[in-house]
């Protein structure tokens, strides 16, 4: 395949930006900044959610730009599709794959990945390149040798199959592909006066796409409820089975988080991938909303800092036993550190040891006074 | 095909509705519907006008150091040493404050971290040499923040200052200052003698509640926190377990005498502890408090020969104004390694910290400089404040009002104040390489 100069450059220019913004560097806020511009992720969490957050402009701006451009996002801006291309080719299959016998699987996918949006279940938005790219960058970031291979999985995976079958997932599968595809098929649709076969199976397509969609997404539920592991969500996550399917995995919200609190799941089943909250060494800070900022699928619903207290993580329990208070010992970290006063140090039936005590309505599960205890008295779940 | 383009449309057309029909998503902060009751204060509304009358001056002096908790004590045997001369005035009848007659035995923060992450040794200076002379006495147990005894505690402090040649004046209290402009010129003190006054070059407030710079018009914050009252019970050891019956309650902590514990009290929250009918409420509420636990426990089999060896002489103040000073010192400060040009010394933690969102544990807390300019009040030449007053952030509360804290801010201020007399300056204007040789000769550990 040619590709002129100029396309190269921007393509590299935008793969380095990706890369960059991919790396587990510290950037906060702009983390994965660069999902923001695949519009099958934007179209998957508008048709979910039914709302907008201003950055969805982005992705939309792109659709625009694939009705003029055929492939426009593939051209110039897809990290995924600019990494593959640097995969050797085997040179005895060289172009020898054409694929011409395998359907565009990316279209179905795209097609009944929105319809199932519209019900509430983006069912593919995890299949999308860009997050795949960047989910790949946690691997980085992974302490023993199996969290890196889970995460790193799916772009692993990818790099086989090009090394396999050159193309076949741009080509083929990949549904952001298969997105811009179909908009492009509409756009050709009043010329078509007459269909050709081959061609005129847009109409089909996106019938049965839309029909498996929607079939999915009202069965969807059902597969879910009762396999979740209770697991705690960032703030202002979506309900938890929403979360299985609107989360990308991208991986964006354990960059952005400052105090690291973010760690994926690398257990098999719904949640794979997506972000749990672990209090080990730090707690969800009062003055922070990176996550819900960088979240390009609205899986944590972008939320004001000052609404904090209103947004529960878990809850907070005490175990008194070996508290210090006690012991007559001297210690009220806790209390001292829960930003919304929802510990309360105070006399038990009329005794004078006092112990602390936890506000259920009060307490939004921050972790503060869970890692500061120096007797580990306290869990949150 | 017609029930298929139906299909075709309806998808299109569901998108569309989707993207028209959306809104803006945020979660925004919806009005909390508490608000909180506010007690009517108790106004004062009656005044008489105190007759014009002269006064006395009981004494002239260079540092007249008033409060004689850790950091007085510290304070006015430092500047005795730098030369001056020192009167100490003291409102009870021994040394120590709350570390002997608050009963607070514990000299916490004697250890930290530094940046070789080795755990160090901070308090030196008059602070080890309290500890050591306690040591020496056999009354104090453990080498890092060591429990000592009160008693002996008064004893070994009352020793240094008269070994020191500063003069002490016991049952008495500092009533009010006397400014000439912003200056402060000397304090009025009350007594079983009356009222006189003490005329001093530098005053040094470590009367705990900074009694001084609030009369003298400085700015600061009244931090409510809780008020306890510390109690010792004896034949401890003589509680016995196995009797059928035997409950197991708490019973405080060792003490450097055998049979003898300490009671600490953690007592209600948000006190104000300048309110002085609120501390009488606390010290009468609180001794029976103690009375009425103990007779329950004395009741139950195994604590038949228990009994209450004494109730603290002081009401455990934590915390209640922190000073305006020419510095704040900061969290960040203390967890960073923050280098000051005019360090009157290092201190040391206790407890686990909240730092960026992360934990800090006790093992892996830096030890920490304290600037001379955290000590000196915004507004008034010649006052300087030491002791759990001086000029921090109050997530730091916890480590500045340490008696080992106290003992080093005590120790620089003397210094600082004894030099500023010396040569004839403003210890804003102290020559910091003096400061610094000074503070080392007196043994203090710089880093
Ligand atoms: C219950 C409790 C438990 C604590 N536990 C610990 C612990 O385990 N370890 C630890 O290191 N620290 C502990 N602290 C803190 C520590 O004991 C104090 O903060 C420290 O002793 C303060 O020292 P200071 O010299 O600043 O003030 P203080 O010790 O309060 O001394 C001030 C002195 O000034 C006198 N005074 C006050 N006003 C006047 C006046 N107007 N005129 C004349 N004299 C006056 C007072 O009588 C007193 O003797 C505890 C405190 C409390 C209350
Ligand atoms: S809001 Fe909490 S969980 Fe999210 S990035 Fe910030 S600290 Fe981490
Ligand atoms: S988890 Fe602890 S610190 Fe956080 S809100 Fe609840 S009680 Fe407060
Ligand atoms: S921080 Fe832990 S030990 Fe300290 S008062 Fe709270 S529960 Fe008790």
């Amino acid at each position: 395949m040619f590709i002129s100069a100029k396309r190269n450059t921007i393509r590299y220019f935008s793969l380095s930006v990706a890369i960059l913004l991919a790396m587990p560097f510290g950037w906060g806020k702009i983390s994965g900044f660069t999902n923001w511009i695949s519009p099958f992720i934007m179209l998957n969490s508008v048709f979910a959610l039914k709302s907008l957050v201003l950055l969805n402009g982005l992705g939309f701006v792109i659709l625009i730009a694939t009705w003029f451009k055929k492939r426009f996002f593939c051209r110039y801006l897809c990290p995924t599709g600019c990494m593959l291309d640097r995969i050797p080719k085997r040179n005895n299959l060289a172009n020898k794959h054409s694929f011409r016998n395998i359907p565009l699987i990316g279209k179905l996918l795209a097609i009944s990945s929105l319809t199932g949006a519209i019900f509430g279940f983006p069912l593919f938005i995890f299949l999308d390149p860009v997050a795949i790219f960047n989910g790949f960058f946690n691997s980085l970031i992974q302490v023993s040798l199996y969290s890196f291979l889970i995460s790193g999985a799916g772009f692993l995976l990818l790099l086989i199959i090009q090394w396999i079958w050159p193309g076949l997932w741009c080509k083929r599968i990949c549904p952001l592909g298969g997105l811009q595809l179909l908009v492009w098929d509409v756009k050709s649709l009043p010329k078509r006066v007459k269909p050709t076969t081959g061609k005129e199976n847009l109409g089909r397509r996106l019938f049965i796409g839309s029909a498996v969609g929607a079939a999915a997404a009202i069965a969807y539920p059902f597969v879910v409820i009762g396999k979740e592991v209770s697991i705690i969500r960032p703030p202002a996550s979506v309900t938890p089975i929403d979360f299985y399917a609107l989360c990308t995995r991208c991986g964006s919200c354990l960059k952005a988080c400052p105090t690291k609190i973010l760690k994926q799941d690398t257990r098999f089943g719904a949640g794979l991938l997506t972000p749990e909250v672990k209090f080990e060494n730090g707690y969800c800070l009062e003055t922070c909303n990176a996550c819900s900022v960088v979240c390009p699928s609205g899986a944590i619903t972008l939320f004001d800092v000052d609404a904090k207290s209103q947004l529960i993580i878990g809850k907070a329990t005490l175990k008194t036993t070996d508290c210090l208070l006690s012991f007559q010992k001297e210690c009220d970290r806790c209390k001292v550190v829960c930003a919304y006063k929802a510990v309360f140090i105070k006399a038990k039936d009329n005794e004078s040891i006092v112990l602390p005590e936890i506000d259920p309505v009060k307490c939004v599960g921050c972790g503060a006074c869970k890692i500061v205890c120096p007797k580990n008295c306290i869990s949150i779940n | 095909m017609k029930r298929r383009d139906f299909f075709t449309k309806a998808a299109l057309a569901g998108g569309a509705l989707a993207l028209g029909n959306s809104c803006g998503r945020k979660i925004e902060k919806t009005p909390d519907i508490l608000t909180s009751v506010q007690k009517p204060g108790e106004k004062v509304s009656k005044f008489i006008t105190e007759p014009a009358r002269s006064i006395p001056v009981f004494a002239e002096t260079d540092v007249l150091v008033i409060g004689g908790g850790p950091a007085g004590t510290a304070a006015a045997i430092a500047a005795s040493k730098t030369g001056a001369s020192v009167w100490l005035i003291e409102r009870y009848n021994h040394l120590g404050g709350l570390w002997t007659g608050g009963e607070v035995l514990p000299l916490l923060s004697t250890h930290a971290i530094d940046q070789n992450h080795n755990k160090k040794q901070v308090i030196y200076g008059l602070g080890d040499e309290m500890w050591q002379r306690l040591k020496t006495l056999g009354m104090s147990i453990d080498e890092v923040n060591p429990v000592i005894d009160p008693e002996a505690g008064k004893f070994v402090l009352e020793q240094m200052i008269i070994a020191s040649g500063v003069k002490l004046l016991y049952h008495t209290y500092a009533a009010n200052v006397i400014m000439d402009g912003n200056t402060i010129k000397g304090v009025f003190i009350e007594n079983k003698s009356g009222r006189s006054v003490i005329m001093a070059k530098m005053v040094i407030d470590c009367s705990g509640d900074g009694d001084i710079f609030h009369l003298a018009g400085e700015d600061y914050e009244n931090m409510k926190y809780h008020i306890g009252l510390v109690h010792r019970l004896g034949n401890v050891d003589k509680i016995n377990p196995n009797k059928p019956g035997f409950v197991k309650y708490p019973i405080g902590s060792k003490t450097p005498i055998t049979g003898v514990n300490w009671v600490n009290m953690h007592g209600k929250d948000d006190q104000d502890g300048t309110d002085a009918l609120n501390l009488s409420n606390l010290q009468v509420e609180y001794r029976q408090q103690i009375w009425k636990d103990y007779q329950k426990m004395k009741q139950t089999p195994g604590y038949e020969q228990l009994y209450i060896l004494d109730t603290a002489s002081q009401l455990g103040v934590r915390m209640s104004r922190i000073v305006d000073a020419d510095y704040k010192l900061t969290l960040e400060d203390t967890m960073t390694y923050k280098k000051f040009k005019d360090v009157i010394g290092i201190s040391g933690a206790w407890t686990p910290m909240l730092y960026k969102g992360k934990k800090v544990a006790v093992a892996d807390r830096p030890l920490w400089q304290i600037p001379l300019r955290s000590l000196v009040p915004k507004k008034t030449e010649g006052l300087l404040v030491a002791g759990r007053c001086f000029c921090f952030e109050k997530e730091l509360v916890e480590d500045t009002r340490i008696i080992g804290t106290c003992l080093i801010t005590g120790h620089g201020a003397g210094v600082a104040a004894g030099l500023a007399i010396k040569d004839r300056q403003s210890v804003r204007d102290l020559d910091l390489k003096k400061l610094e040789k000074e503070l080392l000769s007196q043994n203090v550990y710089l880093g």
